[in-house]
């Protein structure tokens, strides 16, 4: 252009000096004015000297224009200078505090903590939740005191009559002092005596520890099994004297009417004291105070040895003469199931309840062997009736490993045992979406960090130009029109985030349907996806707008080499989107491939982020103005993409959680004091049988 | 007949709303159309339209885009909004009313 009308438009833009942007705009208009009207006065015939006196005449006064111009863009210019100040100062840490709000700190690290199986979910409770200091004593215990035992003793301390805070103490010691390879101290059981003597619990627990070294016996080691006449002798006495003392024991246990290790009744208090739960954090702290209130039942081996100990004895009695106590060792097993059906209310002590009947038929060899055959036929009978255990495992077995391995989360993974009552997906549903929302929450946070990282980078490849020591321009931080800022936050953020919201939760084959082991190409190619989306549409079309303001503002432009890498990037989710079309679960290639393909995108993005930075800071001169720009302007719009995606997503995935929670049917322990719901159907279920099985032995002989 | 600038400054606003109702235009065609259409009576200084069109702008009245057509260069060309129209319809009715007023005091008067 004329150095003439050059100098025209300096001067007559000088008012606007203030907002570079509107100067290069306004000095852009008026510079296609004076060129159109150049060209109409050289098509005249007029020279190209007098045509450029001529058009720069035509324009008016420069300092009269410039004062127009000002009066006239006043408003605006203050208005814009305001916005470009909460550009610079304010957008980028509201994105970041509110990224930080999203990602929810304390909660998460809570969860995590215990997740790695950190302090104990009391504790945690007491944090998360503003408890009383009774109710907090009655989760932790006094915590100015060293240990866990010390500290569920204050508990019972407290209120030293009181038989379940008093059970969770001797559970705690059985926990540190593993009771099962160790003496039960004797004044611990002396004071269970005293305080809970009517409780057949604890003297079984005695009678265990006496029967260790005083017989031996040579039996098969499962129920199903049973001995013969022709297996006696199937056992060795060792000690006579201390086994007559354990059988005393267990003749006391046997007529007393209550069993109870307290373990339900302490959970639930404990539960009551929490509030209902309304996210996933609420939910395991409630399952970690499940599991850490949960006391150590009659476990398979120590009921085994009992039951195999009394048909012993049966034996060494019946030989000796003494029918009557006899009978009482022989009949131990239907004793035994009947107080474990009736008040045990542990999966395990219900599960062996069923198989305790195995030994009527052992007993009734016994009788058998010694010439009694009336009474063996009566007792096999009776075993027979109440055996339900073949029936309970044909029920159960396995019925839930191909469900839970196709459609359930880690919680169902960890709460839901194998061979319980048979689930189905539907059931699973609510806490493996769960899951997925809060690994959605993890993704959103992962990519926010993501595009901080971004604006890091942009910040450094602006001031790089800012600073230059050669060739320093001063890179324009442009304001985009509201239609304009609209649409690019529409497509880069809202449209991604409605789609993967709308596949993951409606479509019936999306990942959120399975678990991670059947759907993890799925779930990967949606997450993937999602990522790819967030990180490069804000960008692409970010540079995409300024480059247009650019050539308006007759700013050179150049183009970034890594948009070469665009197509690799496209076929990438072109490959992911077909990946994420096959079915679940995959064959191993499959998900061998979406890792691949997955781990190929992170790479194509990253050398597209870095090439876009490298370009960005050492570019041509000549164009350091248009790269200043771009990656000044490039800030503003990923702060905002951050703050975006934070503000929408958190009350999206805060009331999916809540929703979640609600429906959960696995876990949500309002009810029930065991690790799931499912537990408590099966314990339900098992104690319902086996009580019917009992209700027909009353009719028999 | 040359107008005065004082005159000249009222007809700035109407007469861009009206001539932008009938198409976009950008700012020089708005002085040749003006020119054209009034025969050189209402002679603008061609540089002093734009800074009517910035505050017309900001005002709300008009909206500018820049544009590149076929075979031209890039223009930044004007659009009259919804809230233009408006202040067209109102500012017609007052430059008739206007307009009449002022005739029906200058006109000679008739002859009894």
């Amino acid at each position: 252009m004329d150095k003439r009308i050059e100098d025209f438009l300096d001067h007559a833009s000088e008012g606007l000096r203030d907002d570079i942007e509107l100067r290069l705009d306004t000095r852009a208009e008026l510079a296609t004015h004076a060129e159109e009207k150049l060209q109409e006065l050289e098509h005249d015939g007029i020279a190209h000297d007098e045509a450029v006196q001529q058009a720069v005449k035509s324009l008016g006064e420069p300092i009269e224009l410039a004062t127009d111009l000002y009066k006239a863009n006043r408003k605006r210019m203050t208005l814009r200078a305001q916005l470009r100040i909460f550009m610079r100062f304010a957008l980028v840490p509201v994105a970041i505090i509110t990224t930080i709000w999203n990602l929810e700190i304390s909660p998460s690290c809570s969860l995590w903590r215990l997740l790695q199986g950190g302090p104990a979910s009391q504790q945690i409770a007491t944090m998360l939740y503003n408890l009383s200091d009774q109710d907090c004593f009655i989760l932790d215990g006094d915590l100015s005191l060293e240990n866990s035992v010390d500290q569920q003793k204050s508990i019972w301390e407290s209120d030293p009559t009181n038989r379940i805070y008093f059970a969770n103490y001797f559970h705690e010691v059985g926990r540190s002092n593993d009771f099962y390879s160790s003496e039960i101290p004797t004044d611990l059981l002396e004071t269970a005596r005293q305080i809970d003597p009517d409780n057949a619990y604890y003297v079984y627990l005695e009678a265990l520890q006496e029967l260790t070294n005083t017989i031996h016996t040579t039996w098969p080691n499962d129920f199903g099994e049973s001995i013969t006449p022709a297996d006696t002798p199937f056992y060795e006495i060792i000690n006579r004297e201390r086994l007559d003392h354990c059988m005393a024991l267990i003749e006391q246990a046997l007529n007393m009417s209550h069993y109870s290790c307290y373990s339900t009744e302490m959970t639930r208090i404990r539960l009551s004291l929490l509030p209902p739960p309304r996210y996933l954090i609420d939910l395991m702290v409630r399952l970690g105070v499940v599991i850490d209130s949960s006391h150590s039942p009659i476990i398979k081996r120590e009921a085994l040895q009992l039951t195999k100990s009394m048909v012993a004895y049966g034996d060494l009695l019946l030989k000796e003469g003494d029918f009557k106590r006899a009978e009482q060792f022989l009949n131990g097993w239907e004793i035994l199931t009947r107080q474990l059906s009736s008040n045990s209310d542990s999966l395990v002590e219900v599960r062996i309840a069923c198989g305790l009947p195995d030994f009527g038929c052992d007993s009734a060899a016994v009788y058998r062997a010694a010439d009694r055959n009336t009474t063996a036929d009566r007792m096999a009978a009776r075993a027979d009736v109440a055996y339900i255990r073949s029936k309970l495992i044909q029920k159960m077995k396995g019925s839930n490993s191909d469900v839970i391995q196709e459609h359930g989360g880690i919680l169902a993974f960890m709460s839901t045992p194998n061979n319980i009552l048979p689930t189905h997906a539907g059931i699973l549903a609510p806490s493996r979406r769960l899951e997925l929302t809060m690994v959605t929450r993890f993704a959103i946070g992962i990519i926010s960090a993501l595009l901080f990282l971004a604006i890091v980078g942009c910040v450094l490849a602006s001031l790089r130009w800012r600073f230059s020591k050669k060739g320093r321009v001063i890179p324009i931080l442009l304001i985009p029109s509201g239609h304009s800022l609209m649409n690019t936050l529409a497509y880069s953020v809202i449209l991604p985030g409605m789609i993967f919201l709308i596949f993951t939760r409606l479509v019936p084959a999306s990942g959120h349907e399975y678990s991670f082991s059947a759907g993890a190409h799925k779930l990967i190619a949606e997450f993937e996806l999602l990522a790819i989306a967030l990180l490069t549409l804000p960008a692409l079309l970010g540079t995409r707008a300024v480059r247009r303001r650019c050539e308006e503002l007759n700013i050179p432009t150049a183009p970034f080499a890594a948009r070469r890498l665009l197509p690799i990037l496209m076929g990438e989710s072109f490959v992911l989107i077909l990946l994420w079309l096959t079915p679940a679960p995959p064959i191993h290639l499959v998900k061998l491939g979406t890792f691949i393909v997955a781990g190929l995108t992170g790479l194509t993005l990253l050398a597209s982020a870095i090439t876009g930075f490298v370009q960005g800071m050492g570019g041509q001169k000549k164009y350091g103005l248009f790269y200043g720009t771009v990656f000044r302007s490039r800030i503003p719009l990923l702060a905002g993409a951050m703050l975006l995606i934070n503000l929408v997503s958190r009350p999206i995935l805060q009331n999916a959680e809540e929703k979640y929670v609600r429906q959960d049917t696995l876990l949500n322990l309002t009810q029930s004091p065991h690790m799931s719901r499912l537990k408590t159907e099966t314990i339900n279920y098992i104690r319902t049988e086996l009580q019917a099985a009992l209700k027909e032995l009353d009719s028999m002989p | 007949m040359s107008v005065s600038a004082e005159m000249m400054k009222g007809t700035v606003v109407p007469v861009t709303l009206k001539l932008l109702s009938e198409r976009e235009m950008y700012g020089y065609e708005i002085i040749k159309e003006v020119n054209a259409r009034t025969n050189q009576v209402l002679a603008w200084k061609e540089a002093t339209l734009y800074p009517w069109l910035h505050r017309l702008e900001q005002e709300g009245l008009i909206q500018s885009e820049w544009q590149e057509r076929p075979d031209t260069r890039r223009r930044k060309y004007y659009a009259l909004t919804r809230k233009g129209k408006a202040a067209l319809a109102h500012q017609t009715s007052e430059w008739t009313e206007l307009s009449g007023a002022i005739t029906g005091i200058l006109a000679p008067m008739a002859v009894a």
